[in-house]
């Protein structure tokens, strides 16, 4: 993305329209890392590696999370969650590499197979902000925000400053229906909160913000204890809340953790003890990571580069299905929230696209494999179900396939 | 947890067994506060760590055999019983002799005949939680008046509506049960009575694909049975597992992995293991017991101390000169297969709870020579007997998908046929032939045997196993004194413990249950367009539609009734040998499950049920649990 006449740090939110502009490309953002960290995982052999595997998974899921959350605020203020261009700027969607164009030494997020590199790279995605760089603070640069933190906390600022009980009555009439509830969400730590007025709006936003993206405060000086603390908060039965308390000194408290502690895990293959620093090495107990059991992808994969080769239809097909899944997400944020359901097949597809390619030698290299390019495709909806099932006689079961 | 010596700490509450049972107990009675209770589990603690959960999974996964215990290896200190081991008790006899009750000691039942008990369970942290299918259905108010209303049987000392309550519990705090009111119909019941305004905490599992095929097929329509016509109407079954949670409810997930399992994710074996643990075992109970009642702190008036002791096998009930238990001695091990170097220990209380199942527990009594004044003990062994019918649809309906069992046909559950016949109801089958015919695994070999390789057995196979189906006929059996478990010195484990050794036989009223089940199964069948095979068409070419139903006389469940015969299989419900009652000289335990000999020792179990109805049991063993546990609290001046 070169384009960057688009939301601007400078110009930061002055009007409604802002707010929602900003909003967009906070679930654009919060996808983001999903392709990254799902390509990461399906290299990882099977049944290799089950605790990496368990941490990318909710990792995911709680990227989800924050998708859904921007979707409900969004929704709340009159917006409704688009795949398309926002204003003058490009789509939310990311390309990979992935650039976030309007944050400021943002790592660039690339497709890779599970390795030391690739969980460096997470750990410095996750990374909070340093104290003098986190917060409304943060001076922007060139027309970015100097961090996450920076961009969220001017989300804040806009919708208190915008965000009037007459704007919320107005969204919640016109986009009525849209709000996800707590119970389309599981699998990772946090809650789904629906978004109905500023309070509601402004905790949906600290949501996101608390699990480790650009926290205001000196999170690396925390101990893994307080930090555990400081994580989300998971609701006991019945919806009681379950506070992690002195008593939870349990290793498997880790599901508290912000995303940055988990991979520090990972990548040490030690847990944290609870009274480390987080921004200490874990020096806990094992936990056991393979680094030879991931397939060999070719790292970035594009399906451009196989054009005119056997791989490039199961390249695209691939991108067909994550395209489809994307629409179905989106059209669960705009009104068909049972829709998300069908979220869930679809993710079981893309784990067989991706397991199949994974499992492919290149034609342009045989000692490494194809994989998963996560191509946002906008073609004509007959042409993406082709690549999605091109046995199938008939575009009518295809259309299935791709409606959702 | 193991190593530590406990035997001279006095308990609150020393809890024998840790399956459902005991952690529905002994989660009453920790939420009280102020409680130090001891949990003796004779098997393994190994399904409490994440990571060793998935040893679990991959010995299932490994292994072509799939029975209830086969990711739960038999452990030669804590043995348990096992369909595999299951034979044909009456011998071939000699020409012109009538056949010979031959007694069986292959497995670690002792089957004495005439006919085998097939059922198992598993002796490990979790019990028999870990392997159930996670239907929770409650009784039916008939049930519990089986006497009264049909003269069989014997009645409840109380009635559904003072369990009802219990009930909700067991289902909202305990398991955790998916389900609607609506959507569940049983034979005179009407949701009002029977629900009132409660909710499940999650909303049911969506109807499998077979489900709806069969609901389109055969709802509305009528059958004639026995001469009465019943009208056929597909049921939601309530589920142990989970779903989409209603009313702020948090779905449980895996212990120590708290976001896996947050929602069931289809894999079709539930039984024998969930590999996600959507589906309830007390492991859960007893995590979050680790959690809030940690047995390393002394309590609190609003925390309890809960220790549990995984591989240490009870041995004997201890009485002291007044007849009241003064503890349980019990013997640890660390290697599974060694007998280890007998160093008796004994636990210590205020009030003993025997949570072993129903056949453990017996056996320990008899073993102790405890609470048997009545002589019950081990007494009126029951199961559910089931008939399995199965078939090929004419149109794939895409089994081995979904849990186990999401819908039943619960339309024999109660009627005037109880007279003279036993109740039923109908499990559907998500999981095509693979409890009746052993498939994919025995499909795949019967084709192969018919030279079927390549491209070819793959097409044949896809034709194939998207079309199987089967129907699971589940008989209320009714209490016998003459289906019972003792013990005898013959027969031990390698600790030295009792084996149970089992006397069990079906009497007509269920072998005519046999046959009505085969009736309606019948004519259900023909709605849905099943006919029946062809004696000399190839049953390993597997035409469809056909219904493949097969029962041999060589089978160790065959039974025969008339002149028909029928294969019966074990549902895993042992129930009955310690039921409670009104009298002390016809029962074991009292209406509050506290048995009349000890005042200090309660049993808890299916082995306090006095009747079994046609419901699986596990519900009504835990709302029952949670009851007893209320009154153990009471008992030792509650702080509630």
């Amino acid at each position: 993305m070169t384009n960057t006449d688009m939301i601007n740090a400078e110009r930061g939110i002055i009007t409604l329209d802002d707010l929602r502009d900003h909003l967009q490309y906070a679930i654009g953002l919060e996808l983001t890392t999903i392709p990254a960290y799902l390509c990461a995982l399906y290299t990882i052999i099977p049944d290799a590696n089950s605790a990496a595997c368990e941490v990318i998974q909710s990792v995911v899921l709680e990227e989800m999370l924050h998708m859904s959350l921007a979707a409900n605020v969004l929704n709340a203020i009159g917006g409704a969650p688009a795949t398309g261009p926002v204003g003058d700027g490009p789509s939310p969607v990311p390309v990979y590499p992935a650039t976030v164009p309007f944050i400021d030494a943002m790592p660039v997020i690339r497709l890779q197979a599970f390795s030391k590199a690739a969980v460096d790279d997470f750990i410095a995605i996750e990374r909070p902000a340093p104290p003098e760089e986190a917060g409304p603070q943060a001076p922007p640069a060139g027309g970015r925000y100097g961090s996450i933190g920076a961009f969220y906390a001017a989300i804040e600022a806009g919708l208190r400053a915008l965000g009037t009980p007459d704007v919320f009555r107005r969204g919640r009439a016109a986009r009525a229906g849209c709000q996800l509830t707590s119970e389309y969400y599981y699998g990772g730590a946090g809650t789904l909160i629906e978004v109905t007025d500023l309070d509601s709006a402004l905790a949906a936003v600290a949501e996101i913000v608390r699990e480790g993206e650009g926290l205001p405060r000196p999170v690396l000086g925390q101990t893994a204890h307080e930090h555990l603390l400081s994580g989300a908060r998971t609701p006991g039965r019945l919806g009681a809340p379950y506070d992690v308390d002195d008593m939870d000194r349990l290793p498997f408290g880790w599901k508290m953790y912000s995303h940055y502690a988990r991979f520090k895990e990972i990548r040490a293959g030690r847990y944290y003890q609870p009274d480390q620093l987080v921004g200490e090495e874990p020096a806990g107990d094992i936990l056991p990571v393979d680094w030879r059991a991931a397939s060999p992808m070719t790292p970035d994969p594009a399906a451009q580069a196989y054009r005119g080769t056997w791989a490039y239809q199961p390249m695209m097909a691939f991108s067909a299905a994550y395209t489809a899944l994307v629409d179905t997400v989106y059209r669960g944020f705009n009104g068909e929230p049972a829709l998300l359901r069908q979220a869930v097949p679809g993710m079981y597809e893309l784990k067989y696209q991706a397991n199949s390619l994974l499992n492919m030698p290149s034609p342009l290299d045989q000692n490494q494999t194809l994989g998963p390019a996560f191509e946002y495709l906008t073609l004509p909806r007959r042409t993406a179900a082709k690549l999605v099932y091109p046995q199938r006689r008939g575009a009518e079961s295809g259309d299935a396939a791709v409606r959702h | 947890m193991t190593g530590d010596r406990h035997d001279g700490d006095r308990h609150d509450v020393v809890i024998v067994g840790g399956g459902f049972a005991g952690a529905a107990v002994a989660k009453t009675l920790a939420d009280t506060g102020g409680k130090r209770i001891l949990v003796l589990e004779a098997g393994r603690g190994t399904g409490m760590s994440a990571g060793k959960y998935a040893s679990h999974v991959e010995a299932f996964q490994a292994s072509l055999v799939n029975t209830p215990n086969t990711p739960y290896p038999n452990n030669p200190n804590a043995p348990q019983a096992d369909v595999l081991d299951i034979r044909q008790i009456l011998g071939q006899p000699a020409p012109g002799q009538p056949p010979r009750s031959v007694t069986d000691t292959s497995g670690y039942l002792v089957q004495t005949g005439p006919l085998p008990f097939q059922s198992d369970y598993t002796r490990a942290l979790g019990g028999t939680s870990l392997h159930w299918l996670g239907t929770c259905l409650r009784m039916l108010p008939n049930d519990f008046e089986l006497h009264r209303r049909y003269g069989q049987g014997v009645d409840w000392p109380f009635g559904y509506d003072e369990l009802r309550p219990y009930y909700e519990r067991a289902e909202t705090d305990i398991i955790g049960v998916a389900a609607s009111v609506t959507g569940q119909h049983y034979p005179g019941i009407d949701d009002q009575e029977y629900f009132g305004r409660y909710q499940y905490p999650m909303h049911e599992i969506p109807a499998s694909y077979l489900d709806r095929v069969l609901a389109r097929k055969l709802d509305g329509r009528n059958i004639t049975v026995g001469g009465q016509d019943y009208p056929v109407r597909m049921s939601s079954t309530p589920a142990g597992r989970n779903s989409v949670p209603r009313n702020g409810y948090a779905p449980v997930g895996a212990p120590g992995n708290p976001q896996l399992g947050e929602r069931c994710e289809g894999n079709t074996n539930c039984i024998p293991i969930c590999p996600v643990q959507a589906k309830y075992s007390s492991l859960k109970t007893w995590y979050e017991l680790m959690r809030r009642h940690p047995g390393d702190q002394p309590p609190t008036p609003a925390r309890s101390s809960v220790t549990i002791v995984p591989q240490a096998v009870a041995t004997k009930v201890e009485l002291d000169e007044h007849g009241r238990v003064s503890g349980i001695t019990y013997q640890t091990y660390d290697d599974e297969a060694v007998a280890p170097a007998p160093d008796p220990r004994t636990a210590r209380g205020t009030i003993y709870v025997l949570a072993a199942n129903a056949i453990e527990n017996a056996t320990l009594l008899l073993a102790s020579g405890v609470a048997n004044s009545s002589g019950m003990v081990g007494r009126h062994l029951m199961d559910h007997p089931l008939i399995l019918t199965w078939g090929l649809m004419p149109e794939p309906v895409w089994g081995f998908r979904g849990p186990l069992s999401t819908s039943g046909l619960e339309m024999f559950r109660d009627g005037p046929f109880r007279e003279h016949t036993s109740a039923f109801r109908i499990e559907v089958g998500n999981e095509g032939w693979n409890f009746s015919a052993g498939a994919p695994t025995s499909t795949v070999r019967a084709m192969v045997g018919r030279g079927r390789y390549g491209p070819e057995l793959r097409r044949a196979l896809g034709e194939v196993i998207p079309r199987q189906f089967r129907l699971g006929l589940e008989m209320e059996q009714i209490p016998e004194a003459s289906n019972y478990v003792t013990i005898d010195r013959a027969y031990r484990d390698q600790l030295g413990g009792y084996r149970p050794v089992i006397r069990y036989d079906l009497p007509d009223y269920v072998r005519s249950g046999f046959a009505m089940a085969k009736e309606a199964s019948d004519a259900m069948y023909a709605l849905l367009g099943v006919p029946p095979l062809d004696p000399d068409q190839d049953r390993d070419a597997f035409p469809y539609p056909g219904d493949y139903t097969s029962y041999q006389p060589t089978d160790p469940g065959y039974v025969t009734y008339g002149e028909a015969g029928y294969t019966f299989q074990g549902a895993g419900h042992l129930a009955g040998t310690h039921r409670m009652g009104s009298s002390p000289r016809t029962s074991v335990t009292d209406p509050r499950q506290r048995t009349w000999d000890h005042d200090n020792l309660y049993l808890v179990g299916c082995g306090n049920m006095p009747t079994v109805g046609t419901s699986n049991p596990s519900l009504t063993m835990t709302a029952l649990a949670v009851w007893a546990g209320e009154n153990i609290a009471a008992d030792l001046g509650g702080q509630s």
